[in-house]
């Protein structure tokens, strides 16, 4: 391969690839030395050299992924921070996804410390991630790196991701990068689906359980039709189908669903200059919830019972294409293309909700390098269209957005332990007119065992406000909206230090993150004006979240690792001229994760405690005295095991969720009047579902 | 008091994850065993396999000199049974040769006598 860097570990000696990708470089001073060889679009290879004069040394370097940053495979340890990426990453890898084995992204994030699980009403046992104390929709979640979850999905997108079809997750905290959009606030979620042509089993089967009801199923099929074409075939499909009212409310603790899910994928590679990749996925879920005699025929639409409904589906395809130069390999470009159909239909007692989302995406991406690999770009364009139409009761609103787009991101590396990146993206869109994003990651090595990062930048989104808040649905609180609400735009601001050590002689690190969200405008969900209301109108005032991490991950004994994680959130908005802490969020919570395997992974065993701090709950002071709430919540424990057994070949697991068994008392205000002005099943800060023990298989067939 | 309780499960469970795991490596015996591996991904079948053996704590192939260094529970296992487990896998061990319906299921690379051309 020509072009490529060839030098020694910590000195400039070295030297490039001839155009027969073969190279020479000077003995080193030391023996034995570290010969890193890199090169764009390629995955840096290290090996040890232990004798001067050698020759005939073959390297065959892995291809990255296409239009990907290099990817780091956690190989080792099930979740790794990067200390080459020159924007801070956290990759999970799939053994730290089989750590929690149900079911959907939303849930598989109870044993990460980056990624909050926030619970979020009563009656639609949905769940929601939140990074850095906020709102979920302000992380841009990207398949692929292309912004798939967006708009109608922002919010509850991972619940429709099934975890056995993800290979690995790559969280960064803060702004991202400028080559996948304007979106990213707090943080960038990218998912890698499993690639059809890494897959060693034709087939996977993983069959789940609980005690409660739900089943689940995926199935997926992996084909290399030849050298170039390589196909594959996910499906899911679940339900929940027992009635349970464990606190005896009358409202059921969690709805009854149906999913139906499905995902083909098609990669081709030419090996010389040329891939492709392109999918289609399909989507269909029900859900069912509210008082347990609720029938849907008889009494939808009357105050006989209440019940919630929640109808989605999507219909998505996606396409990339790279063309290299086998000549200049740094020199790649590359198309994404995505289109979206999404439709969403709810009824909550007696309100109701009908969304649609038609979208489409295209970017193209043009990287390569001035004179050396040192300094590398990326240009390109993008757009975006966004065809919306929503009723709520009898209220209809419907929006186009149009944003073509511009970005350029300049990316500086020096001798191993510095690097730059610099973007910049100016987008028009239709309603607001130019917005300019600048972002800025830098990273430096002090030692070999130190990382020190700061990251900076803009973000841009426009709300949903319907989808997005639909939980605040599920109570009598009249919706008003003050004003016409304006674009959601924020500043981040991030420092952050790895530091990696030897304790009890196995690899140990410390991490230690802070970040400041600063917006300057928000689209502001009032519950504390009125207890009977939920008013929506823009930020006037100040809105922050201010996010510390502590992460200490260490192996006391072989085999045996621990996660320990303190969290520390100041998160404020403006109410009504009131600087108040975000309802839900605790200020303070600590995570201790605890995994054991036995040789070969033959046994496994994981166990995780969570602590939440208290948090402040939205003022009922307004309310008759019998239901009236505290105003902070209870601190509370959430542990959860699991146990995984290997056989030659398959495996079973079996877990428990919730093992105290913690629910929030009456997490339904008014449960006995749900058609009376004080109903509320939107004040949630704790589980609603008890006690939940599974148990499921897992199948490899060659 | 509740809190403290948690606390102190979690902690419990923890002290006896890793006495399970100081456990683990008590009682062991080592052997070495000449195989019939010829590269790298016999050394993952083999390896991988007995790992699933009864009494069988660690396998280490060294593919340059094709010995195995197995190391045991003797307690649970002997160096006979080793040797026929993995005859079982597919290959030659010591003097007990490879079971043939075993062997024939091997991948290509790994019959004997052939090389493997590019290390996997």
């Amino acid at each position: 391969m020509p072009g490529a860097n060839v030098y020694w570990l910590g000195t400039t000696t070295g030297s490039a690839t001839d155009a027969n990708g073969m190279f020479q470089v000077p003995d080193p001073d030391t023996l034995p030395a570290k010969l890193v060889v890199s090169m764009v679009g390629y995955a840096p290879d290290t090996l040890v050299v232990r004798s001067a004069g050698q020759t005939g040394l073959r390297i065959v370097l892995k291809n990255s992924v296409m239009l990907n940053e290099v990817k780091v495979e956690a190989r080792q340890s099930s979740t790794m921070y990067s200390t080459i990426k020159p924007i801070g990453t956290e990759t999970l890898g799939k053994k730290e996804l089989l750590k929690a084995a149900c079911c959907n992204l939303s849930e598989s994030f109870s044993t990460n410390a980056s990624v909050d699980v926030a619970f979020t009403d009563a009656v639609s046992g949905a769940k929601k991630i939140q990074m850095l104390g906020l709102d979920g929709v302000y992380t841009q979640v990207l398949s692929e790196n292309m912004p798939m979850l967006r708009g109608l999905s922002a919010a509850y997108g991972l619940n429709y991701i099934p975890g056995t079809w993800i290979e690995n997750i790559m969280v960064t905290k803060g702004t991202g990068s400028v080559v996948n959009g304007y979106e990213s606030i707090s943080g960038q979620i990218n998912l890698e689906f499993l690639k059809p042509a890494e897959q060693k089993k034709r087939f996977f089967i993983n069959l789940y359980g609980n005690h409660k009801g739900r089943a689940e199923a995926n199935v997926h099929a992996a084909s290399k039709l030849n050298d170039k074409w390589s196909t594959m075939l996910f499906t899911h499909a679940s339900s929940n189908t027992m009635k349970q009212d464990m606190n005896k409310d009358g409202f059921l603790d969690m709805p009854l669903t149906q999913q139906y899910n499905a995902f083909n994928r098609w990669d081709y590679n030419n090996q010389k200059n040329f891939e492709a990749q392109f999918g289609v996925k399909g989507l269909y879920e029900t859900r069912q919830g509210g008082q347990s005699r609720f029938r849907y025929k008889n009494d939808n639409g009357t105050t006989n019972a209440y019940g919630i409904g929640i109808n989605t589906r999507q219909l998505e395809y996606f396409s990339k294409t790279g063309f290299m130069f086998p000549s200049a390999p740094y020199k790649s470009v590359g198309i994404q293309t995505a289109g979206k159909y999404q439709q969403q239909d709810m009824y909550f007692g007696l309100r109701n909700y009908k969304g649609e989302q038609k979208s489409f995406y295209a970017n193209l991406i043009y990287a390569n390098i001035i004179r050396t690999t040192d300094h590398k770009y990326k240009l390109g364009a993008s757009y975006m269209l966004d065809a919306y139409s929503e009723r709520f009761n009898d209220s209809a609103f419907a929006r186009t957005e149009s944003i073509p787009g511009v970005f350029a991101e300049y990316t500086y590396t020096h001798a191993e332990n510095f690097s730059l990146v610099a973007g910049v993206r100016e987008d028009h869109h239709t309603a607001y007119g130019f917005q300019f994003t600048p972002r800025l990651h830098l990273r430096y090595n002090p030692g070999k065992k130190t990382t020190l990062r700061l990251s900076g930048g803009r973000g841009f989104r426009t709300a949903n406000v319907f989808v997005e808040n639909q939980s605040v649905f599920a109570s009598s609180r009249q919706v008003v909206f003050r004003e016409k609400l304006r674009p959601e735009i924020a500043w981040n601001y991030g420092v952050s230090i790895n530091q990696q050590f030897k304790l009890f002689s196995n690899d140990a690190f410390v991490n230690v993150d802070f970040f400041r969200t600063d917006f300057q405008n928000q689209v502001i969900m009032d519950l504390d004006q009125h207890v009977n209301r939920v008013v929506f109108y823009n930020l006037a005032g100040r809105s922050y979240s201010h996010s510390l991490q502590v992460d200490l991950g260490f192996e006391p004994l072989e085999e045996f690792a621990l996660k320990l994680a303190y969290k520390w959130y100041d998160v404020k908005t403006t109410y009504n001229y009131e600087l108040l802490d975000k309802p839900y969020v605790p200020k303070h919570r600590v995570m201790l994760n605890m995994a054991y395997s036995t040789y070969m992974e033959i046994w496994k065993f994981d166990f995780t405690t969570n602590w939440f701090g208290q948090s402040r709950i939205p003022s009922t002071v307004l309310s008759p005295a019998e239901y009236q709430l505290p105003t902070h919540s209870k601190s509370y424990f959430l542990l959860q095991a699991q146990v995984t057994k290997k056989f030659r070949k398959f495996e079973l697991y079996l877990g428990c969720e919730n093992i105290l068994n913690y629910t929030q008392k009456n997490p339904i205000v008014a449960a006995n009047d749900p058609f009376g002005s004080n109903f509320d099943a939107s004040m949630i800060y704790a589980p609603v579902d008890g006690r939940v023990i599974y148990a499921g298989l897992r199948l490899e067939i060659k | 008091m509740k809190t403290l309780k948690t606390i102190s499960t979690s902690l419990l469970i923890m002290i006896i994850m890793m006495v399970s795991a100081e456990k683990a490596n008590a009682q062991t015996a080592e052997i070495k065993i000449k195989t019939s591996a010829t590269c790298d991904m016999c050394k993952e079948t083999i390896e991988k396999n007995l790992a699933f053996e009864k009494g069988i704590k660690k396998s280490v192939l060294d593919v340059d000199t094709k010995v195995l260094t197995v190391t045991y529970n003797p307690e649970k296992t002997t160096p006979e049974k080793i040797r026929i487990a993995i005859s079982k896998i597919g290959y030659d061990a010591d003097e007990v040769p490879a079971d043939p319906k075993a062997y024939k299921k091997l991948d290509d690379c790994c019959k004997k006598g052939k090389v493997c051309t590019d290390g996997k």
